[in-house]
């Protein structure tokens, strides 16, 4: 008995290091810096200035700004100090040299072109770049640290829906314009900030512009059963509980049109769907809507082709016309997928069309991905606001912001922000050919070809 | 309830627990000989994955092949960090293994984001989605995943035969039972934790290496599975491969059941998982086996050493 209980103790003892051990590393990638430009760089800076290490030192103290940067009260220096922490590296650290590389470029062309013109003075843009790691605990230091230690003029928000949530309270803490074009979901909205802009468009409107780009096919007799019926399945998340209640809301306004017969949430990073695919098999959906993030979106979609599923349309929400999809899922099993997107290369716009081909030649690579094109309307979202306004003074900063209504490469070929400080602009629906390419099919007026509808067997 | 499910589900979850009996089978043994909780697992999975993708990449070597190469490999790499690291620590508090292997972890998965990014992986072959139909059963299955179970079963027998027939087998069944008697009856116990870590770290590259065919993977790969393995080794008891492969069994049946008959919600699908750690731990410290010997049946048998996790005959 003796020997049992301590066993037992033992047992328990050690497992419950090891959870705490484990839960201790969750949320981060923990990953060291596999920085492409050799650090966290200044782009922009005249001598290269380099910021302090990633995930170095974090505090509160109100040091000195650094030189040519601003007063507390936020007016600029030499140059204008803006700040960003991005996740270079951990699970999000793709997407995040996606938002490094539309920050740099925004910040390179401003000052090519002379700077900001602040109050009739060109000033320099000086960006500082810092690694948060994927992990939000580090990403509030990093921004918390830009401001008080940096004294940074204003702020470039991070990516990923997780960190701009957290992230966010910084901006409020320090009256500091932030901006950003990595939170989506529209909670990140709702909690009456003053201080928060964001160039994308909530999940929500792109639930709602696929199910009007349905309601449209159903009209045109291209998908033929109403009421429709869904399989909608979500992640987990913000991101994933605004893609339902966009597809639930609708619904629930069409109901002679469509009918949700399973609706179901998964955790993210899943190893098996099998059960949740055989439930979604019993429903005998003819629609399959998912929102997903790239690594549930590749199992998930392997298993329903294992499973030998047909749906008449399959969509992982903005998943699936990216690089990345075809690259590991292959051109054939990701044909005929549909995705909606934030933005597309094919906007028919002028504007649209100079940032492609300025990005093709300034990165010599292929045409730019929505991330790219995201990140730089943010960035330039925030420094043409600071010309507008002729000063660095961050309240006059965020009220032109709040008012801000331009022309540019988003959807809508418009920026603007709802009182809330999300864009609202519309998404943009895409589907997989089967000879590997990424066709606009929605809305109408800029679509680029015919909606393979339904999807052959 | 949705019981025009069971089948599919009960099929499923019998897949699933092959999945989870051969990513446990390198973490129980390590922990039955030398009671170290191996919390580079998921590094060492993750290590392995990205080894399969490479030698495809680069050799051209097929993925279902890549065992061949990668378990040899890791088994020479788990002797040579046992005898250089490990060993050092061998007696040490348990925290301090925890914190050395949790290092060790960290570093691997650092290591991994320098090398290949962050970037999500998989491994596309014509044969990684290919299914099969049983037409009267209405059942789809995955020749991958089927493959995965298979090794899962095979990996057991050959770890029953090699442990219950072998010299080497049976000197790491006493040195899990006894180290002190295992010592006194001339048994070389500092080759025999290096040889069974050995073992414990290539059968984790096992599950590294098919898991590649089947699961996306990153630097951070193996997070949940490692946490899993914790499930399914506690469920079996600790007491044997055997074990595992029950405690596997259960704990996929549990839940695929909950989700595909009960109709839980998939995203609370790790609840089952981790209550059925707590509820184990705290009820039957020694796991499901421990049921068997409350049964009259079993009683009359002879008692099992409760402290003494081996790899045999204690199933």
């Amino acid at each position: 008995m003796k020997t049992a209980g301590r066993f037992r103790r033992s047992i328990g003892l050690t497992l419950l290091s090891t959870v705490l051990l484990i839960l201790s590393a969750c949320g981060g990638g923990g990953g060291l810096a596999p920085q492409t430009d050799g650090g966290a760089v200044a782009p922009g800076a005249p001598e290269g200035q380099t910021a302090p290490p990633a995930g170095a030192a974090t505090g509160s103290s109100a040091a000195a700004p650094a030189q040519g940067g601003a007063a507390a009260g936020g007016e600029c220096g030499s140059e204008i100090l803006v700040g960003a922490s991005l996740p270079l590296t951990g699970k999000e650290a793709r997407v995040g040299g996606f938002y490094r590389d539309g920050y740099e470029t925004a910040v390179k062309q401003w000052n090519e072109k002379g700077g900001v013109d602040v109050g009739g003075q060109k000033k320099q843009i000086r960006l500082t770049l810092l690694d948060n790691q994927t992990n939000p605990t580090t990403s509030v230091s990093q921004f918390e640290r830009l401001v008080t230690q940096d004294g940074v003029n204003f702020l470039l928000g991070s990516y990923s829906t997780l960190l701009v949530s957290a992230d966010n309270i910084v901006a409020e803490r320090y009256k500091i314009p932030y901006v950003n074009g990595g939170g989506a979901a529209s909670a990140i909205y709702e909690k009456g900030n003053r201080y928060l802009f964001g160039t994308l468009s909530a999940v929500e409107n792109m639930a709602k512009t696929q199910m009007q780009w349905l309601k449209e096919l159903q009209d045109e007799g291209k998908l033929t059963t109403k009421p429709a019926k869904i399989a909608l399945i979500w992640e987990n998340t913000d991101h994933g509980k605004d893609y339902q209640k966009g597809v639930q809301d609708f619904v629930k306004a069409n109901p002679d049109r469509f009918e949700v017969v399973i609706d179901e949430s998964f955790e993210l990073g899943a190893q098996d769907f099998t059960s949740l695919l055989t439930k979604v098999k019993s429903a005998n959906a003819d629609l399959f809507m998912a929102d997903a993030h790239l690594e549930d979106f590749i199992l998930m979609e392997r298993q329903r082709r294992e499973q030998g599923l047909y749906h008449q349309m399959v969509t992982y929400g903005a998943r699936g016309s990216e690089k990345d999809a075809r690259e590991q899922l292959g051109n054939e099993a990701v044909a005929g997928i549909v995705a909606g997107t934030w933005w597309n290369a094919n906007l028919p716009y002028p504007e649209v069309e100079q940032f492609v081909e300025m990005w093709k030649s300034t990165h010599n690579s292929d045409v730019p991905q929505w991330y790219h094109a995201i990140s730089y309307e943010a960035a330039n979202t925030l420094f043409n606001s600071i010309q507008k306004a002729g000063t660095c003074d961050r309240e006059k900063v965020r009220d032109t912001l709040a008012q801000y209504n331009e022309t540019s490469i988003l959807p809508g070929n418009k920026t603007y922000f709802k009182e809330n400080g999300q864009i609202d602009n519309p998404f943009v629906i895409v589907q997989n050919t089967p000879e590997g390419e990424s066709i606009v099919v929605y809305p109408k007026d800029i679509a680029t070809g015919e909606a393979i509808m339904p999807m052959p067997k | 309830m949705d019981l025009g499910n069971i089948l599919p589900v009960t099929v499923g979850a019998i897949l699933l627990a092959g999945l989870y009996a051969t990513m446990s089978y390198g973490l129980g043994l390590i922990y039955g000989v030398m009671r170290i909780v191996n919390l580079s697992h998921a590094g060492i999975m993750m290590l392995a994955a990205y080894t399969t993708l490479m030698l495809y990449r680069s050799f051209g070597i097929e993925p279902y092949l890549a065992p061949v190469i990668v378990m040899p490999l890791f088994f020479v790499i788990g002797m040579g960090f046992q005898r250089l690291i490990v060993r050092r620590i061998t007696g040490a508090a348990p925290i301090v293994s925890l914190l050395l292997l949790f290092s060790v972890w960290l570093i691997i998965q650092n290591a991994a984001y320098l090398i290949w990014s962050g970037n999500t992986q998989s491994i596309l072959r014509p044969y990684t989605t290919r299914s099969f139909r049983i037409e009267a059963l209405d059942l789809t299955i995955g020749w991958m995943r089927l493959g995965v179970f298979l090794a899962g079963v095979v990996t057991l027998i050959i770890l029953q035969f090699f442990l219950t027939r072998t010299y080497l087998g049976k000197a790491i069944r006493a040195t899990t039972q006894d180290r002190d008697s295992a010592k006194l009856v001339g048994i070389d116990v500092d080759r025999i934790s290096m040889v069974a870590f050995g073992i414990g770290i290539a059968l984790s590259a096992l599950a590294g290496a098919l898991f590649s065919m089947i699961l996306p993977f990153n630097p951070d790969f193996g997070r949940v599975l490692m946490l899993k393995s914790f499930a399914v080794i506690v469920l079996g008891g600790l007491t044997s491969f055997v074990g595992i492969a029950v405690g596997a069994l259960v704990l996929a049946l549990a839940e695929e059941w909950a989700v595909g008959v009960f109709g839980m919600q998939t995203a609370l699908k790790d609840l089952v998982s981790f209550s059925a750690l707590v509820l184990v731990l705290i009820l039957l410290p020694n796991g499901l086996p421990s049921l068997l010997g409350r049964m009259p049946v079993w009683r009359t048998k002879p008692a099992r050493p409760t402290t003494a996790p081996t790899g045999g005959k204690a199933a």
